[in-house]
Order: C-alpha cells, then sequence, then structure tokens
C-alpha cells in the first residue's frame, strides 16, 4: 500500500461517510466529484486513491455497495451508508471537532507571539 | 470487533482473485467513462477528455495495486508466494536438498527421542493422584558408607507406629512364586505387599478389587491381584475375577487386575499381600529384626513438607536405635532418610539422561553450523538472483523474509524426518533407560514431545537461515555494481565461514572427547578381572516352596538331587547351583 498517512486515511473515511449521509447512495466518481468540490484541491490530484477506502469502509461495515443504473443509464456501483457507518460518522465526526478545537487553541498563542 | 470482521473479509479476499480483479475493472472503467463523459459535456475534445479522466485517476495500475492491497492480506499472500517458490527451488536442487534435510532430520531426531526420554522419566509428573506426598524412605549406616539398607518387618512397626508425619507405611518386596492353575504351572514375579499399599500409591484396579485392610492379617484367605501385562499375556479374561489358583500349597483367589501404568518400584506378574507370602508371614521373619528385605513407601500428610517428616523420622531412628543397641552400634551411625519418590526412582537415570540430552544439543549444533556453512556457498551462487530481485525493488527485509521462509520450510522438513526416526530410536532408548529406571515404560512421543519437535525446528531454522540470510541482504547492492557476475567474497562472509567451521570443529572436539572417555572406561570394565573365568558358566535360580524347604538342611538336599539330574542328562555340563 502506498504510504499515505494515516490521517489521510482517517480524513477520507470520514468525508466519504459525510458525503454518503449528505447525498445518499453514490458511486465512486460521484464522492470524488463531491468531495472535490467541497474540500477544494485536497482530491483534485488523485481519484484513485478513494477506491481502498472504499473497500475499507466496506469491509468494516460502514458502507455497503450493489451495482445499479447512473444518472446517464451507465452501470456504477453505488456506495451507501448502513446503520453502523451513521453511527461512526457522528462519533469520528465529534472526536475531530474536539482535536481541530485542541489544536486551534494549541496554536493560536503561538501565531500571537509570531 | 470492527477489525475482525475486516479480517475475515480480507482472508476471504485471497479467494476469487479473478473475478474480484474484473469487478474492480468494471467500476473503474465505468468511473472514466462518467468522467469522460462529464470532460466532453464541458467542451473537450474526446482524446482531451481521456487524458484527462486518466491523470485525475491518478495511476490505473497503482490504484488497482492498492486496491488489492487493501482487498487480502499481502503478508499472508507473499507468505504463500514464498512458500511455493521456496519449495521450487527446493525441489530445483534435490542433492542440496536432500543433503540439508538428511542433517537436520538426523540432529532432531536424536534430540527428540533424547528429549522424549528426558521428559517422560524426569520431568512428567507421577501418574498417581498427589504423587509429591509419596517419599521412600531409605536406612542407612552413615559411618559405614551404606546408604540403603532394606527394612526389617520389627523396623516398620515402629516407624509405622511412633511417626507424627506419616499418613500411611507401607512395604514391599519381591519373590518369585510358582503359580498352578488347572492345566498351568509357572513362575511368577510377585509382589508382597501391605494391604493398604495400592491405595498409598492412589492405583485403581481395572477389574475387581484391590486388597483392603484384612487381606493381610494372618488368618485372612489368599488373594491375587493382576498386574494388566500379565493379564493380557494370560489371554486377558474379561470373568477372571474368582479364578482359584494354587501357590505355596494355599489356595489363592483372583479379586483384580491392575489398571496399565506402570508398576513401582518394578515390575510385576502378581501382587500378593503379605499374609500370602510364606517367608514374610513366618514367625522367624516376623520378629526378626535383622532380616532387612523389605523397601518400604510413606505418604505425608498434607501439607507436611518433606523437612518436617525427615525430622520426625529422625527422632523415631534415634528412638529404635537408643532401644535396640544390640542391631544398632553407633560405629555404624544409624539413619534415615526419606527422598521423594519420583527423585528415587530416577536418581540413577538422571545424570546419564541429562550427558545424552547434552550431547545430542551439540550434534543439533553441528548439523545447524553444517547446514549454515552449505547455505552459505549455495547463497553465493544465487547472489545475482537477489540482486537483480533487490534491483526489480524488492525491500531488503523482504528478502531476507524470503530466505528465511526457505530456510523454514527445510528445517521443518528436516523436524518431520526427524520424528520419524524418533519412534526406532525411541525403542533402543527406553530399553537403555529401563536398566536405570522403572519410568522409562513412561516414555512416549506425546503433545509436549511435538511440541518440542516443532520449537526444535523452528529455532533451528532461525539459527541457521538468520546468518546468512543477513550476511547476504548487506551484499545486495555491491553484487550488482561487480556485475561481472563473478560474485566475489567479501571479508564479513569469509568471517562467517571461518566462525561456521571453528564452532563445528570446537564442538565436534567436545563430543569425540566425551565419546573417547567413555569408550576408555568401557575397555576399562571390559577388562576387569573378576576373579573366575565367567567362559561358558551358567547360572540358574531356583525358587524352592517356602513352605518345604524351611531348614538349611532341606534345600541343599535339593541342590545335591538337582545336580545328580543334571549330571546324569548331561555329562558335559558342569553347572554350579547358586541357592
Amino acid at each position: 500500500m502506498s504510504e499515505k498517512s494515516e490521517v489521510w486515511q482517517g480524513t477520507l473515511a470520514l468525508m466519504v461517510l459525510k458525503t454518503l449521509e449528505t447525498m445518499g447512495p453514490l458511486h465512486g466518481y460521484g464522492i470524488a466529484r463531491r468531495i472535490e468540490q467541497t474540500s477544494g484541491d485536497l482530491l483534485s490530484v488523485n481519484y484513485g486513491t478513494l477506491y481502498p477506502s472504499l473497500l475499507r469502509l466496506e469491509q468494516e461495515g460502514y458502507i455497503a455497495s450493489e451495482w445499479g443504473v447512473s444518472d446517464n443509464n451507465r452501470k456504477a456501483k453505488f456506495y451507501r451508508l448502513t446503520r453502523a457507518g451513521r453511527k461512526q460518522l457522528g462519533k469520528e465526526a465529534r472526536e475531530w471537532g474536539q482535536t481541530t478545537e485542541i489544536l486551534a487553541r494549541f496554536l493560536a498563542p503561538e501565531e500571537k507571539l509570531l | 470487533m470492527r477489525e475482525i470482521r475486516a479480517w475475515f473479509l480480507r482472508l476471504g479476499g485471497l479467494f476469487h482473485k479473478e473475478r474480484r480483479d474484473a469487478e474492480l475493472a468494471a467500476e473503474i472503467e465505468s468511473h472514466l467513462q462518467m468522467h469522460i463523459e462529464d470532460n466532453l459535456r464541458s467542451g473537450m475534445s474526446p482524446e482531451e477528455a481521456r487524458r484527462h479522466a486518466v491523470i485525475k485517476l491518478g495511476g490505473i495500475e497503482s490504484t488497482k495495486e492498492d486496491y488489492r492491497d487493501r482487498r487480502g492480506l499481502p503478508l499472508l499472500e507473499t507468505l504463500m508466494q514464498d512458500l511455493r517458490f521456496g519449495f521450487r527451488s527446493l525441489r530445483k536442487n534435490p542433492g542440496f536438498s536432500a543433503m540439508v534435510i538428511v542433517t537436520l532430520a538426523l540432529g532432531i531426531g536424536v534430540n527428540t527421542a533424547i528429549f522424549s526420554a528426558v521428559y517422560g522419566v524426569l520431568l512428567r509428573p507421577l501418574p498417581y493422584q498427589d504423587g509429591g506426598r509419596l517419599v521412600v524412605p531409605h536406612q542407612q549406616a552413615t559411618q559405614a558408607h551404606v546408604s540403603n539398607v532394606l527394612f526389617s518387618a520389627p523396623e516398620i512397626a515402629d516407624y509405622r507406629e511412633n511417626n507424627h508425619t506419616l499418613d500411611a507405611v507401607v512395604e514391599y518386596h519381591s519373590m518369585d512364586f510358582l503359580l498352578l492353575g488347572n492345566d498351568s504351572a509357572e513362575r511368577v514375579k510377585s509382589g508382597v505387599v501391605s494391604a493398604n499399599f495400592f491405595d498409598v500409591l492412589r492405583v485403581r484396579p481395572l477389574l475387581g478389587r484391590t486388597f483392603v485392610a484384612g487381606d493381610d492379617s494372618p488368618n485372612a484367605d489368599a488373594v491375587i491381584v493382576l498386574s494388566y501385562n500379565y493379564w493380557r499375556r494370560q489371554g486377558g479374561d474379561p470373568n477372571i475375577v474368582g479364578k482359584v489358583f494354587h501357590m505355596n500349597d494355599r489356595t489363592h483367589t483372583v479379586i483384580g487386575v491392575l489398571a496399565p501404568i506402570p508398576q513401582y518400584p518394578e515390575e510385576n506378574d502378581i501382587y500378593v499381600p503379605i499374609s500370602a507370602c510364606p517367608a514374610r508371614s513366618s514367625a522367624k521373619v516376623i520378629g526378626d529384626r535383622s532380616m532387612h528385605m523389605m523397601t518400604v513407601f510413606a505418604r505425608m500428610k498434607s501439607g507436611v513438607p518433606l523437612t518436617t517428616a525427615q525430622a520426625d523420622l529422625n527422632t523415631v531412628a534415634s528412638q529404635i536405635a537408643q532401644h535396640n543397641p544390640e542391631f544398632y552400634s553407633k560405629e555404624d551411625g544409624y539413619a534415615l532418610a526419606a527422598a521423594p519418590l519420583k527423585q528415587d526412582l530416577t536418581r540413577r537415570a538422571q545424570s546419564t539422561l541429562l550427558v545424552l540430552l547434552g550431547a545430542a544439543g551439540f550434534v543439533l549444533l553441528i548439523a545447524c553450523a553444517n547446514v549454515a556453512n552449505l547455505l552459505l556457498a549455495r547463497l553465493l551462487r544465487r547472489e545475482r538472483e537477489l540482486a537483480v530481485r533487490g534491483a526489480l525493488g524488492a525491500s531488503r527485509s523482504r528478502l531476507v523474509r524470503q530466505l528465511l521462509t526457505e530456510t523454514t520450510v527445510l528445517s521443518l522438513t528436516g523436524g518431520a524426518l526427524g520424528l520419524a526416526l524418533t519412534y526406532p530410536t525411541l525403542a533402543l532408548l527406553v530399553r537403555f533407560a529401563a536398566r536405570f529406571t522403572t519410568r522409562a515404560n513412561e516414555v512416549r512421543v506425546d503433545p509436549v514431545v511435538l511440541l518440542f519437535t516443532l520449537s526444535v525446528s523452528l529455532a533451528s531454522g532461525m539459527l541457521f537461515g538468520f546468518l546468512p540470510a543477513l550476511s547476504s541482504s548487506r551484499q545486495v547492492s555491491d553484487a550488482l555494481k561487480q556485475g561481472s557476475g563473478q560474485s566475489t567474497t567479501s571479508m564479513g562472509r569469509q568471517r562467517l565461514r571461518a566462525g561456521l567451521v571453528l564452532v563445528q570443529v570446537a564442538v565436534s572436539f567436545i563430543l569425540l572427547i566425551g565419546a573417547g572417555l567413555m569408550i576408555g572406561s568401557f575397555i576399562k570394565l571390559a577388562n576387569v578381572d573378576p576373579g573366575f573365568s565367567p567362559d561358558r558358566v551358567l547360572t540358574l535360580n531356583l525358587s524352592p516352596n517356602y513352605n518345604r524347604y524351611r531348614t538349611d538342611q532341606q534345600p541343599k538336599q535339593m541342590l545335591a538331587l538337582a545336580d545328580n539330574v543334571l549330571r546324569s542328562i548331561r555329562n558335559t555340563l558342569a553347572s554350579t547351583l547358586r541357592r
């Protein structure tokens, strides 16, 4: 596996879960576009990294997939959030909130000093 | 929980790879098509649209590779690959493989056999409930350097009545009796024991019962308990209990058959209570303090440590010596030493077995050094292969892992073959150990021994595989630079080889010296002059019925008669009869 940092993997997974919660069942390309739109440049380099993340989430039971037909009549694999995924999303979102809050507080005085 | 679920799915991901690959390809293809369509809508030319989509995806093959790694368990997959490759390369070098495997099989086989003997005799707990509480008292004359005087009946009675730390004191001696059935007469080795002997050892009968209190009282009916092996030899009659035999001019009834567990202190055909032994039940033996003929076993009270029991028995011993000064002179230094039963049974075998185990360990060490040298030589020839694989991107740890997998395959195969060699060796070893301890009968290959073999195989695989593998991994980059294809041996590796040879020679020397000394002692022993010429001299053991040969005169008459008979049968046979 390419050495993407754990943080990146976790971030991406959280974004996938959030996307599926907002948009409902969606195919990989749709998820990639959506994340690109909302997160700016983060995913723009490489859509491909999304697929191992999707597989991992599916193995962990947070999302489920099945083949369906897209808006423009193309066969595609659709992913949807499972009940466990919804719970996990809530939990991780809370944790991220806390982490960023702490880091923000931690980093703020430094910036003032500069 | 989630991790376990994912792990199982990934384990499942090792199968149906083609179908899963096809599905991934279809998913990525559909992704690309959707992207291309979007790009076309935004006004790109078809070619540009496709190029753009592929770039955005970021390398189809590397995406698929990452995906596969996540789908299965890469570590397990490479292990399987290495195993397959290992087996293939071993098959391609049958001479090398055979040499390594046979060398290891010998080393591991010897170690397994000797370890099973050590474990069966020295380590495994006695097959008796609470065997740790069983002790064997020995009477000693310390000043005369006699450490094992048998007990007389009055002495046993003294210890039984005056101790405060023992639950029970039982006695044992063995006699040869003539057992007469309806149409059979057989000399049987008979253990003569206290009625509670089997209760103290906690031995249960397979059929019927063992002795109960009263079976050894003077007027009790004579009863017999058969040993399991004797009962099997006699046909294993399931209705044997209640059958009647004649022995020592009395009728004996079979009351039980012992379960098939090893007998201590020695194997007997049958057991009788002391009242059924004509010698033991005679007034002479019962009353004479100097008729030392019995072995004694005792069970300590629960929670009593051996030191306390020993102190208690010392007190009894000094009382005995005080009350009977005519039997226990001060010069002899009468004492009583109690040893745990297990230690007592294995004392004589211990040093021999441990020496053998040490020697076997050295043999294995030599085998490992040998194999390591062979591997090193082979690695030299594979340098190019490894260098190329390194250049193609195999990491050092990956190469070391592959080499270790190969050596593990070798060592496990060697271990399996060694285990097969163990069985015939073990039969020899058991016969040898039986000369020192009755526990030899308990020696067998059991799960503990198998575990030992497995660990020894794995450990030796690591031992002889790790050194060459490490030395090689350092070389990978250099080998390519040399480029000529003629690998030269580096200093480090030369030192390693020299070290291995040194170990081999040193250990071989230790073994040779040990073996030489042993042979030397053996030759000396064979040359000891016994003071008579043992050539063509036969010995003959007779077990005359004690009831009929009571006086000193009667056995002499019988021997004279037997001598006459033998002379008349064959004049040339000069026989010496010993009473």
